[in-house]
């Protein structure tokens, strides 16, 4: 049996890069670009340990703990106006909370793809504030 | 406004803590369900809260269950929740929220909520206030500020039942204001008041903070004193005496000589009776008062 996320035929090299809703961003944190920035690279340093907890109770079949830590996963892709990431957390959410784990399994390479893409996003995001 | 938010991922909560501060709120952020009861139930704690339904440990559902265990001071209990959990509000507002918020917060939606639970906390404290006016003039008299008839026999019957329990004395002080008639007559209701409060302060500084002073009649105070026998109610009473006498009552250049009789019981000799007590001092008071007034009799 294949692991959950080696099974992934996204690349980001063959798909068109995520554009994050600058503006709408920039609003929602009230025009601080900084508060923005703190809350992108929050998110860099989150979203590899979250995908990295979700692919465990993958594999430890905790269908209870999957559905909770994809949830919280959730609640930091729309701050982003992440759609495609927060839709693909959603659906592992949704299927930890009906057990359904063969299935959570299957569509978590598309969440580890979604949140690369969002990653890649938020270095665009932070360049030019780097030196 | 101290703001506590409880959420458990932190891009979330940064954000509403960022919007928060920008809108000039003082904000408390913790990450879980324990921390924020501990934070709420803290005395002093924020009287607002924004709770992310689910925490790790106890969930948003539960601090509002705990919070709402306690009826005062009433804390304004703001939901947040996702979009596929807006089914679940009837099931929050019956654990005791007050509001939602679904993810992610839009500022103006935020600042509409809290103006909501601004404005229910002001009337929750408006009322408070008034119902501690009220308790207070229930149980005050309104001239010297000192318990009532009413409040201070409560007082009596209650520490005559702690000291029976406790096989403790207990006496009591019944102090007269001497010729207060003569002060109404002849310097008006007016100052007759003022001597009235004035003498009232003076008793009730020479006192232990456990005893207890009230106005019991028109010029008459009644003392309480726990754990007192009739030699200490004797001792106490001459404090009390030499603080009434020991300085004319002044008023807008009006000079005027106060001093009281008072008469001292105890349960020694009456029992735990508290009509018996009041009575023996009475006629203790009768006796100082046919002795020539100002003084102390038992």
């Amino acid at each position: 049996m294949t692991g959950p996320a080696s099974s992934a035929a996204l690349t980001l090299e063959t798909t068109a890069p995520l554009d994050l809703p600058l503006e709408e961003l920039l609003a929602r944190v009230g025009g601080e670009r900084e508060l923005l920035i703190t809350l992108a690279e929050i998110q860099k340093a989150e979203a590899p340990r979250a995908l990295e907890e979700i692919r465990s109770l993958l594999d430890a079949g905790d269908a209870p703990r999957l559905e909770r830590a994809a949830h919280r996963l959730v609640g930091s892709l729309i701050v982003f106006g992440a759609d495609e990431a927060a839709d693909a957390a959603r659906s592992v959410e949704r299927l930890g909370r009906d057990g359904r784990l063969p299935e959570a399994r299957v569509a978590f390479p598309r969440l580890a793809f979604e949140l690369q893409r969002l990653l890649a996003a938020l270095d665009r995001v932070l360049a030019p504030t780097r030196p | 406004v101290k703001i506590l938010i409880a959420d458990d991922e932190p891009v979330s909560r940064r954000l509403l803590e960022g919007t928060l501060v920008r809108l000039g709120h003082e904000v408390i952020a913790v990450e879980d369900g324990d921390q924020a009861l501990a934070a709420l139930l803290a005395p002093d704690g924020p009287r607002l809260a924004i709770l992310d339904w689910m925490m790790p440990g106890i969930d948003g559902l539960d601090v509002c269950r705990q919070v709402r265990q306690r009826p005062t001071p009433y804390t304004y209990l703001i939901l947040l929740t996702s979009r596929d959990q807006r089914s679940d509000m009837l099931e929050g507002l019956d654990t005791g929220a007050d509001d939602f918020l679904t993810k992610p917060c839009d500022a103006v939606e935020l600042r509409v909520r809290l103006r909501s639970g601004e404005r229910v906390i002001a009337l929750q404290e408006h009322l408070l206030e008034a119902q501690a006016a009220l308790r207070f003039e229930a149980c005050h008299d309104r001239l010297t500020g000192l318990a009532n008839r009413g409040s201070i026999l409560d007082q009596l019957h209650k520490e005559l039942k702690r000291a029976r329990r406790e096989r403790a004395p207990l006496s009591v002080l019944l102090a007269d204001l001497d010729h207060f008639k003569s002060i109404n007559d002849d310097y008006g209701h007016a100052v007759g008041d003022k001597v009235l409060r004035e003498v009232g302060t003076r008793m009730r500084s020479v006192l232990r903070a456990s005893d207890a002073i009230g106005r019991y009649g028109g010029e008459e105070f009644l003392i309480v004193l726990p754990r007192a026998t009739v030699e200490g109610a004797q001792e106490v009473g001459e404090r009390v005496r030499t603080a009434v006498c020991a300085e004319p009552v002044s008023d807008n250049g009006l000079v005027i000589p106060a001093s009281t009789s008072i008469g001292a019981a105890s349960t020694a000799t009456t029992g735990f009776d508290p009509d018996a007590l009041v009575r023996a001092a009475d006629a203790a008071l009768y006796r100082a008062k046919a002795q020539g007034r100002d003084r102390v009799v038992a």
